[in-house]
């Protein structure tokens, strides 16, 4: 049987390495934390730079949007064929399988045409991130053909982050 | 409580220490490697670089300017896979894109120093090769 003095020794010591385990795990938590942290600022990707990367497509393939002459098989890129600028040749162009991909509404300003990507959602929480500066990505001069007629216009890009 | 008792709970207090601290250094030491990163970032530089070649309307060849003699990469339709020999897990070092209809990626490195994306561009054939080169 423990003397009294031994009672008070074994509970100081264990109320010490209660007190100190939790202290340890939250010391260990934090600095896991601080690493990952640290570890997801390097290898930080800027999302205008992967937007911008995939939304050079839209204007200069031809399995999107740009114009390819059918008796050449030349591709124009930079103008818009407007026969294709519809949600099925966007879908062929790119298509997401899921909200945490990049979407994308493209928009011509004067034709006053849209076309989006499958899972774009009107977010206006998501597309005004950055707002301030102006749009997330720079609207771009296109030409647009249309039957025979071609035109100026600008494409304008509103980008739905990954959700 | 006995002597024996007290240097017995000694004991295990020391080697709680040790064994947090030990914990603590693999942590840190794990962390330190270049290896985990350098993998991301590859595997992003290279998904990147296969988003782009998707937005060029011809044939290129692209060289990646970095030494990747240390690891194994695996492209494939939708991702690009970078590991090391000694990895389990792939799943820190991936990238995944989504091509244009019509187009297929391919291509396995392994040690390589130098590795180039080939992007053939016919209207029956559009591939984007990962290549030595």
């Amino acid at each position: 049987m423990l003397k009294k003095g031994e009672v008070f020794d074994v509970a100081s010591k264990t109320i010490y390495w209660m007190i100190a385990s939790v202290m340890i795990a939250v010391i260990l938590l934090a600095f896991s934390l601080i690493l990952v942290k640290y570890k997801n600022n390097l290898t930080y990707v800027s999302p205008k730079l992967e937007a911008s990367l995939i939304a050079m497509r839209f204007t200069n393939i031809p399995e999107c949007f740009a114009y390819e002459d059918p008796e050449t098989d030349r591709v124009y890129p930079g103008i818009i064929d407007l026969s294709k600028f519809n949600p099925e040749q966007m879908e062929k162009c790119y298509k997401t399988s899921s909200a945490k991909e990049i979407n994308f509404k493209l928009r011509l300003e004067n034709k006053g045409i849209e076309v989006i990507t499958d899972k774009y959602y009107n977010n206006p929480a998501q597309n005004n991130i950055g707002a301030a500066q102006g749009p997330f990505l720079l609207p771009l001069k296109v030409m647009v053909k249309d039957y025979n007629t071609v035109s100026e216009d600008t494409l304008h890009f509103e980008v739905q982050l990954k959700i | 409580m006995k002597r024996g008792e007290s240097v017995l709970l000694m004991i295990f207090e020391l080697l709680a220490v040790v064994v947090i601290i030990l914990i603590t250094i693999s942590i840190a030491k794990a962390f330190s490697s270049d290896e985990g990163i350098n993998k991301i970032k590859i595997s992003q530089d290279l998904g990147m670089m296969v988003n782009l070649l998707a937005g060029i309307p011809d044939n290129s060849l692209v060289k990646y300017p970095y030494d990747v003699s240390k690891y194994t990469i695996l492209l494939d339709s939708e991702k690009v896979v970078v590991k090391t020999d000694e990895d389990q897990n792939f799943v820190r070092s991936t990238y995944r894109f989504i091509l244009p209809e019509g187009y297929i990626a391919d291509g396995f490195i392994s040690q390589k120093a130098n590795i180039c994306f080939k992007k053939e561009n016919t209207k029956e054939n559009k591939r984007i090769a990962l290549l030595e080169c």
